[in-house]
C-alpha cells in the first residue's frame, strides 16, 4: 500500500494544510486559464498570488520561470541555491553565511547580472550552455528561485530583531507554499510530465530533497522521476546526540523551530508516516525518499573540501571555527566535522538499492562548492577513471547502474585543469564584481 | 570508500578510455558537423570529444540546416525553407500544424527557426571547446578548427541581443555565451579582458535603465513593505505574553492579499533594448 495513502487515513488531515488543499485546488483553476504565455524556448514570469501562501522572505510575491519546449512532457525543475537565515543579519543578506535574495524575486530575475549571475547557471538551468551539454537542455525547463532562507523547506513567518530591535525583519520562511503553488502551477498549465528530474545546488540542494515527494505527487510523472541534489546534504543528527557524534546536531536545532518544519504541515509532519523516516533525525529524508519510490532515482553530489555549505553547518555553532586563528586552521577544523558528517550521510543513504552519490575531492572553484555549477569540469574522481560527472547524470536519467564513487586521493584534484568555461567565469565574476 | 555499484562503471571508464584517438577524433568532427536531431529539438546530450585535436580536419561552418522532405508551412512562411537542426520532419510539421492557426504562426516559426540555428551553433561551439580542454589548449586545434571556431563565434556574438531581447537567453547565459564566444575571438588575454570589461560596463548601464523601468513595480512592494512594517511594529509593541505569532502571520497574509491578490503569469518584461553585444575587437 502507498504509505501516503496510509497517511491520509490514519491522520486527519491539519487545518492549515486543508486550507492549503483548497487555496492549491483554486489556484490551479485560476491560473488553468489562459495566459499571456510565452512562445517556445522563451522565458516565462510565473508570479504566484498570496493567497496561495506563496512569497519571498520579505512578504513580496514569489515569482518562478518556466521554458518550454515544443513537443516534449519531459521536465526539469532547477531549485536554486543562495545560503540559509535563521537571524536578522543574515536574513536582511547581510555578512558571508547569508540568505540571497533578502529582497525578492523581480519579475526580470532572470534578465538581471547583478543578482541571478551566475548562481543560476548550471547546465540544467538553460538551453545555450557553452561549456556543458545535458540531455535536459531539451525538456521543459522550470526555475525555482530561492528567496526564504530556508533551503526551500520552511513553513513559518519569523520576526527577527536580534541585531536592530528597532527595525525587526519579518521572514516568511515559505519555502514549502512557493514548491507546492509552483508544482500546483506547473500540473495545471503544462500537464502531467513524462520524465522528471528534481535538481538544485546548495540550498536547492536540500530544498529539491526535501520537496520531492510534494512534487512527485503533484505532477505524478509518467516516466522515470530522478532526483539531483547537488552540494546540499540532510546530514544525519538524532536529537540528543552529542556534536562530537553528530556535529550538525546545532545547526538541526536551530532551523527545526526557526523554520516551523515540526509544526503542523511543516516538513516533518509531512514526513512523519514515511517508512525509514525518523522525526528525531533530519538526515533519514534521503532514505525516507528512496523507499517511498523505489522506481525512482536518487543521486547525491558533494565535495570533500566543500567550504560553504560546512560553513553554514558548523560555523556559527562552534567557537573554535568561528574564532579559527587563520583560514588553514579553520578549514581543518570544518572538515574535522564535515567528514564524519559525510561518512555518517553515507552509510544511512547506503542502504537503499536506488540510490547513487558522487563525493569528489576538491575543484579550484567556489570553495568547491557545486558540482553542478558552470560545468562538470574538476569533478572527476581519477583513482576510479571517472572524468567528471557527466556519466553519473547520464546513469542517473537513463537508469543506468547507480554508482557510488568517493574519492580518497585528493591530491590529484590541486593538479587537474579546469575548462575555459570555468576560467571565464573566473574571469567575468572579477569583472562583474 | 566505494560500493559495489561503482565497479562496472569503473570498467566501462576503462574500456571507454581504451578506444583509440582516431575514433574520438572522428566522434568530434561527427558532432561538430552534424544536425542533432532529438525526440523534438533544442540542444543534444553529451557531445564532448576527447582526443589528439591535432589530427582535426575543418570545413567551413556552415549552417546545418538538413532539406526539407516536403513542404507544409504555415501561410506567409518560407515553406521551402529547410529543416532547422535539432528538429526532426515530423516534429517540424506539429510545429508548423500548431502555428497555422495563429495570427503570428509565421513570425513565431521564424523564431523558433532562428532560435534552434543559434543553439547548433553554440553546440558547435561547445565541442570545440570542449575540443580544445582535452587536448590541453586551443594552441593544440589545427588552424582550419580556429577558423571554423571564429566564425561561429562570431555569429553567436551577433545573434546574442536578439536573442536576450526575446528571453530566450538569460542574462548570465548571456555572458557566459559572450564570453566564451569573445575568448575566440582576441588574439590575448588582455583584449579578452577589455572587451569582457567593456561589455560589463554596458550591462551596468542597461541594468539602470532596466530598474528605472521596473520602479512602478518596486514603488507598489515599498508601499506594501512600509505598511508590513507598521503592522510587525504595532506586534512587537504589546506585551509579549500577548503576542500571537499565528495571529501576526494571518495578519501579514491579508496585507499580503490586498497588495498582491492578483495571480500574473506572462512573459517576462522585454529588456527596453537590444543590449550591447560588441565591445572593443
Amino acid at each position: 500500500m502507498n504509505p501516503l495513502n496510509l497517511l491520509r487515513r490514519l491522520a486527519p488531515l491539519p487545518a492549515p494544510t486543508r486550507a492549503a488543499l483548497a487555496t492549491i485546488a483554486s489556484l490551479a483553476a485560476a491560473l488553468a486559464a489562459p495566459s499571456a504565455i510565452a512562445g517556445y524556448f522563451q522565458w516565462e514570469t510565473v508570479e504566484l498570488p498570496a493567497d496561495s501562501g506563496a512569497a519571498c522572505g520579505n512578504g513580496t510575491p514569489y515569482r518562478f520561470f518556466v521554458n518550454r519546449a515544443p513537443g516534449t512532457r519531459d521536465l526539469v525543475l532547477v531549485y536554486e541555491g543562495g545560503g540559509a537565515c535563521w537571524d536578522q543579519e543574515a536574513c536582511l543578506g547581510r555578512g558571508p553565511l547569508s540568505a540571497a535574495n533578502p529582497d525578492g524575486i523581480p519579475p526580470d530575475y532572470l534578465m538581471q547580472l547583478n543578482s541571478a549571475l551566475f548562481g543560476n547557471v548550471t547546465p540544467f538551468s538553460g538551453r545555450n550552455s557553452p561549456f556543458q551539454a545535458v540531455q535536459t537542455q531539451a525538456w521543459n525547463v522550470v526555475f525555482l528561485p530561492y528567496c526564504t532562507g530556508d533551503v526551500h523547506s520552511g513553513s513559518a513567518v519569523r520576526v527577527y530583531d536580534d541585531s536592530d530591535p528597532a527595525n525587526p525583519r519579518v521572514q516568511y520562511h515559505r519555502g514549502q507554499a512557493n514548491v507546492r503553488a509552483a508544482a500546483a502551477w506547473l500540473r495545471a498549465d503544462l500537464g502531467q510530465p513524462r520524465k522528471l528530474l528534481a535538481t538544485g545546488f546548495s540550498a536547492g540542494g536540500v530544498g529539491s530533497t526535501t520537496t520531492y515527494t510534494l512534487v512527485r505527487e503533484a505532477l505524478e510523472p509518467t516516466g522515470a522521476a530522478t532526483l539531483l541534489a547537488d552540494s546540499g546534504p540532510l546530514m544525519s543528527a538524532p536529537r540528543g546526540s552529542a556534536p562530537e557524534q553528530s556535529p550538525s546536531i546545532r545547526l538541526h536545532e536551530t532551523i527545526r523551530p526557526a523554520w516551523g518544519l515540526d509544526e503542523p504541515g511543516g516538513l516533518v509532519t509531512q514526513f512523519a508516516a514515511l517508512p525509514g523516516f525518523d522525526a528525531q533525525d533530519l538526515g533519514t529524508i534521503g532514505p525516507a525518499l528512496a523507499r517511498r519510490w523505489p522506481e525512482d532515482r536518487f543521486g547525491y553530489l558533494v565535495f570533500r573540501s566543500d567550504t560553504n555549505f560546512s560553513a553554514f553547518s558548523y560555523e556559527k555553532f562552534y567557537d573554535d571555527i568561528s574564532g579559527a586563528p587563520n583560514a588553514f586552521v579553520r578549514r581543518q577544523r570544518l572538515f574535522q566535522r564535515w567528514e564524519p558528517d559525510i561518512q555518517s550521510w553515507l552509510a544511512l543513504l547506503g542502504a537503499q538499492p536506488n540510490v547513487a552519490w558522487h563525493v569528489a575531492g576538491f575543484r579550484n572553484f567556489n570553495d568547491s562548492h557545486c558540482l553542478t555549477v558552470i560545468d562538470f569540469s574538476g569533478t572527476g574522481i581519477q583513482e576510479l577513471g571517472i572524468a567528471d560527472i557527466g556519466g553519473f547524470v547520464d546513469a542517473q536519467l537513463d537508469r543506468g547502474t547507480p554508482t557510488r564513487a568517493f574519492e580518497t586521493d585528493q591530491s590529484d584534484d590541486y593538479r587537474q585543469p579546469l575548462s575555459w568555461g570555468i576560467r571565464l567565469v573566473k574571469l567575468l565574476l572579477r569583472l562583474f564584481d | 570508500m566505494e560500493g559495489p555499484a561503482a565497479r562496472p562503471h569503473r570498467r566501462r571508464i576503462a574500456a571507454a578510455m581504451g578506444v583509440g584517438g582516431a575514433v574520438a577524433v572522428a566522434l568530434a568532427l561527427a558532432l561538430a558537423r552534424a544536425p542533432f536531431e532529438l525526440e523534438v529539438a533544442a540542444p543534444p546530450a553529451a557531445d564532448v570529444p576527447s582526443a589528439p585535436v591535432a589530427a582535426l580536419t575543418a570545413g567551413p561552418a556552415s549552417r546545418t540546416e538538413a532539406p526539407r522532405p516536403e513542404a507544409a508551412g504555415v501561410a506567409g512562411a518560407a515553406t521551402a525553407a529547410p529543416l532547422p537542426p535539432g528538429i526532426d520532419a515530423a516534429g517540424w510539421r506539429r510545429l508548423e500544424a500548431e502555428m497555422a492557426g495563429r495570427a503570428d504562426g509565421a513570425a513565431e516559426l521564424a523564431r523558433i527557426r532562428a532560435f534552434l540555428l543559434f543553439s547548433d551553433d553554440v553546440r558547435r561551439l561547445r565541442t570545440l571547446n570542449a575540443a580544445a580542454d582535452a587536448a590541453g589548449g586551443r594552441a593544440s586545434l589545427v588552424p582550419a578548427l580556429h577558423d571554423e571556431a571564429r566564425i561561429l563565434a562570431r555569429r553567436i556574438v551577433e545573434a546574442l541581443a536578439t536573442h536576450v531581447q526575446q528571453r530566450e537567453v538569460t542574462a548570465a547565459e548571456a555572458a557566459l555565451l559572450h564570453a566564451a564566444a569573445a575568448s575566440w575571438l582576441e588574439a590575448t588575454p588582455a583584449a579578452l579582458d577589455a572587451r569582457l570589461a567593456a561589455w560589463s560596463t554596458q550591462q551596468a548601464e542597461r541594468a539602470s535603465d532596466r530598474a528605472r523601468e521596473a520602479q512602478p513595480a518596486r514603488d507598489a512592494e515599498a508601499r506594501f513593505l512600509a505598511e508590513q512594517q507598521r503592522v510587525v511594529t504595532a506586534w512587537q509593541a504589546l506585551p509579549a505574553a500577548t503576542r500571537e505569532p499565528a495571529r501576526l502571520a494571518a495578519e501579514l497574509d491579508a496585507l499580503r492579499a490586498r497588495h498582491f491578490g492578483a495571480p500574473l503569469s506572462s512573459p517576462s518584461p522585454a529588456p527596453p533594448h537590444a543590449p550591447p553585444t560588441g565591445g572593443p575587437r
